[in-house]
């Protein structure tokens, strides 16, 4: 092939049409690819058809309010555990972490302190076990796996063993407490705020920010990102610390509820929140993920026991259910993608 | 070719890892508007030579100019603030993000309220569309995932970024190795626009016939030496190909 | 995968679920036992036991039908049996059968509830607050957890003074083996004797690990006192591979098959059984009584026991043991 060749190649297709892309997916399905979250919409309109069939009592104003309380909850620490697994790290100690944070909440407001200073305090408490994953993880370079593995049985045990297995109880009223997670309209309550408010600064955060396009990078293909000069340890420490902030902030959101605290608080947490991810379309292997996807996962999975107890089965079912949906979710999540990347 | 200095001119590099001697005292010059077509069997010492270049060895001996200005690459960013850039095969793109993240990944346009930088998409975004159709790219959406791109079009998009962010120096590294002979073409075409744009261009390649299309000028290395130099007039592919082949002393 | 089993696969999947809960049958009664343990748990398994079958002997008579639903959390958590609590308590049943782990949290909940007219019956573990300051239930069923373990440290002293004793806990936290343990150790300290708690955990290869360690630290420790099947076996187990029978008093609770077969051959001098089964059983039949011909309930504890299954009795229970109700 020569130079003259080439060259007039390319003069007649810049006056005529560009030749039709490589791909051949449908515009439908490349929508479809870009928005991950939908398998979790999709999966969640799915339950919701069932439960009406199964457990009608599950849809009067209560029970909803009751459901969104624990989906609130829990979708704090999903939400902020989003982030730290699409720059492909994960952390499993975050029930260890809002269990203890928790603890310290408890513990300072009994001591006397200002219910505000005590959540300050515990929730930066959150932030420093979080920078304590993110270092361990960063200088040994141990799998993120396998170092907030270590970190979630050390503060468990230190939880345990500081309490002697017995709970705190907070029996007054404090005005506090419903800022966090005090009573709004019927059953819902003020940690849907908070939730919806986290919500709207993570995504905001991910999408329109370099420092969202930073944890992407990092996440997505690490050696292309800090060729391109990201500092990709530092993104991932912010995000270690950001799950340490959004579980604490959660146990003292929790505490405000039920003005109690046992050492086995949060106690499996890790597991569906990092299920909830996933369902809603994030990576378990980084790079990819959404607040939408979160979300709508988190709703999911918090909606299943409740709506297995409104159903009258007996709840060694709800295990199993969950199992059985994230695995569906993931396989239809990886199908839309091979059908794309044809 | 003018009478100032090369653009970029590597003198007498060597380098050595432990007891084998990667590079021999290789001279090397580049320029605008010029494809140096660099070939040479496995383990001739192309990688390495690139790697110097971008910063990620350094030099036993030698020195590198631009210009006839002596430089100091230590890092690939101290290669990239110089404008040296360069095209691995994977490491170009990110794969689950759009082409525009992509494109200003590391230098993004922001406004900025406090301390707070947030994207200004919207400018990007007809920014990218613009470059990918001033080299000729016709890309669906600029949002579009890089996942969703083929191999020939992934390149593209990162030569693009290449020129639009004032590369001087291109370095692209079996750039059509794993294309098809369409998408193959698509790259080729980009990279004589590249060239026509005033970019100096470093191919490597084992595929003679393709590089041959775009190149200027060819190098051939063997066991760490330059062995052979000459423009593309004076030579045959398959001259090089042979050369290649069975050593230097076949010509 | 075709278009054709994407829609094929949720529609299977309904049909799977409707079939599983019938949902097409009419409920007459329902009621909803929730506690903090469940059928992983051998203890709660009696607990779940005494309610199906009060139930089944309602619904023989053939006229009025009970469904009865036994929720609780797999591994001890607050949290999760709160979520079950209020589920229940949002289907609007006919009555709720609720333990108390944690009384601050439950209070609002049950106090909304019982304004609704939902009848509640605490098991297990009561509220432990005055009359006028707790949760107000109607009765409570249940062994007073704390009183008993006491008595139990009282049977082993009857025997002789230990040099030392342990509590073998099998889960941390768990606020009814927390009350249990205490009881016990106050007791022995009380008479003099050192006691301590042991966590075993919930593994039984790893518990017994554990108790070596123990063992092999303190040497002198003569007295064990196991919360459940959980912690009776990794004792029993350890017992006879040392030959400590007879060196080693050993008291445990509840009752498995290896337990049973430890108070026989004399390894354990005796077991405690609150008789959790009645737990189960008599609030489904108060529940029922009450909504069908108005009975008003009791205004007091129902202790169910506990009671001794030592080598005096045992040959007695022995069938039953096997046959999961005691």
């Amino acid at each position: 092939m020569t130079n003259k060749d080439l060259a007039s190649t390319r003069k007649n297709q810049e006056g005529a049409n560009a030749p039709p892309p490589e791909n051949r997916s449908t515009n439908l399905q490349i929508w479809l690819h870009r928005h991950p979250e939908l398998a979790a919409v999709f999966g969640w309109v799915v339950m919701l058809v069932v439960f009406a069939f199964i457990a009608p009592t599950l849809f009067n104003v209560d029970s909803l309010g009751n459901v969104i309380t624990v989906v609130a909850e829990m979708g704090i620490v999903a939400i902020g555990i989003t982030p730290l697994m699409i720059c492909g790290e994960i952390d499993l100690s975050v029930g260890a972490v809002l269990g203890t944070s928790a603890m310290l909440f408890a513990v300072t407001i009994k001591s006397g302190l200002p219910p505000v200073l005590s959540f300050v305090l515990a929730v930066a408490f959150g932030g420093i076990l979080g920078a304590f994953n993110g270092i361990i993880t960063i200088r040994t370079r141990i799998p993120s796996f396998i170092a907030t593995l270590g970190t979630m049985m050390i503060w468990r045990g230190l939880l345990v063993g500081f309490t002697g297995g017995f709970p705190v109880y907070e029996e007054r009223n404090i005005r506090f407490f419903d800022m966090l997670n005090g009573l709004v309209i019927h059953q819902f309550r003020a940690s849907t705020l908070w939730l919806f408010a986290l919500a709207i600064i993570i995504h905001t955060v991910l999408v329109r920010t370099p420092f969202g396009t930073a944890i992407f990078a990092t996440g997505g293909n690490k050696t292309a990102a800090m060729m391109l000069g990201i500092r990709t340890n530092r993104v991932k420490l912010i995000a270690f610390v950001f799950v340490g902030l959004t579980a604490a902030l959660a146990g003292t959101i929790q505490f405000a509820r039920f003005h109690s605290v046992d050492p086995l608080r949060g106690q499996g947490l890790e597991l569906e929140v990092i299920a909830a991810a996933v369902i809603g379309g994030t990576l378990f292997t980084g790079g990819a993920g959404t607040v939408l996807g979160t979300l709508f996962g988190t709703l999911l999975v918090g909606m299943v026991r409740s709506g297995l107890a409104h159903a009258g089965a007996p709840a060694y079912w709800y295990e199993t259910f969950v199992g059985v949906i994230l695995i569906l979710a993931v396989v239809l999540n990886t199908k839309l993608k091979e059908t794309v990347l044809r | 070719m003018t009478g100032e200095a090369p653009l970029f001119r590597m003198e007498n590099v060597s380098k050595s890892f432990g007891a084998v001697q990667a590079l021999q005292d290789v001279t090397i010059d580049v320029n605008e508007n010029e494809v140096v077509g660099l070939v040479g069997d496995n383990g001739a010492g192309k990688s390495t030579l690139i790697k110097a270049l971008t910063g990620v060895y350094p030099l036993d001996s030698g020195n590198i100019y631009h210009r006839g200005r002596l430089l100091r690459i230590r890092s690939p960013k101290d290669a990239r603030d110089l404008g040296i850039e360069t095209l691995y095969q994977d490491l170009a793109l990110i794969p689950l993000l759009s082409v525009s993240r992509n494109f200003y990944l590391g230098r993004e346009l922001v406004h900025s309220i406090g301390p707070m930088k947030f994207n200004k998409k919207r400018e990007m975004d007809a920014n990218v569309s613009r470059a990918l159709m001033d080299i000729g790219i016709r890309m669906r959406s600029p949002d579009e995932e890089v996942e969703i791109l083929s191999g020939g079009e992934r390149q593209s998009v990162a030569i693009a970024r290449a020129i639009h962010f004032g590369a001087k120096l291109l370095i692209l590294d079996e750039p059509t190795a794993a294309l098809s002979i369409k998408e193959s073409q698509r790259v080729l075409e980009y990279v004589l626009e590249a060239r026509e744009r005033g970019l100096a261009i470093v191919f490597i390649t084992h595929n003679i016939y393709h590089v041959y299309s775009v190149a200027t000028r060819f190098v051939v290395l063997e066991h760490g030496k330059k062995v052979f130099e000459c423009r593309k007039d004076e030579i045959t592919p398959e001259a090089i190909i042979e050369m290649v082949k069975s050593g230097y002393n076949v010509l | 995968m075709s278009r054709k089993a994407w829609v094929l696969l949720p529609a299977l999947l309904s049909m799977f679920l409707c079939a599983t809960f019938s949902f097409s049958q009419a409920k007459q009664y329902s009621f909803y036992v929730v506690a903090h343990g469940g059928p992983s748990d051998p203890y709660w398994a009696r607990v779940m036991r005494g309610m199906e079958e009060a139930a089944a002997m309602i619904n023989a008579n053939g006229a009025d039908h009970v469904k009865a639903v036994y929720l609780a959390p797999t591994q001890y958590s607050v949290a999760q049996f709160l979520e079950m609590l209020n589920s229940a308590i949002d289907s609007r049943p006919d009555g709720i059968v609720v333990s108390m782990p944690d009384y601050t949290a439950e209070d609002a909940p049950l106090r909304a509830a019982i304004s609704k007219g939902i009848p509640v019956i605490a098991i297990d573990l009561p509220d432990p607050r005055a009359a006028n300051q707790r949760i107000p239930y109607q009765c409570f069923v249940g062994a007073d957890l704390y009183l008993y373990a006491k008595a139990a440290a009282a049977k082993v002293l009857a025997v002789r003074k230990p040099k030392r004793a342990v509590v073998f806990i099998h889960e941390v936290g768990n606020k009814g083996l927390e009350v249990q343990a205490q009881g016990f150790i106050d007791a022995m300290a009380k008479a003099g004797v050192p006691a301590e708690r042991l966590a075993t955990g919930l593994d039984p290869s790893q518990a017994l690990e554990i108790a070596r360690g123990y063992f092999s630290k303190h040497p002198e420790t003569d007295a064990i006192f196991s919360l459940g099947p959980l912690g009776n076996q990794p004792a029993i187990t350890y017992i006879h591979e040392e030959h400590l029978e007879g060196k080693v008093i050993l008291g445990c609770k509840d009752f498995d098959v290896l337990t049973l077969k430890a108070i026989q051959d004399g390894t354990a001098l005796f077991t405690l059984v609150p008789q959790q089964y009645l737990m189960g059983y008599i609030p489904i039949q108060f529940l029922y009584l009450q909504k069908k011909y108005g009975f008003k309930m009791p205004e007091q504890e129902i202790i169910t026991g506990p009671t001794w299954v030592d080598s005096s009795n045992v040959a007695l229970v022995a069938p039953l043991v096997e046959r999961g109700y005691w």
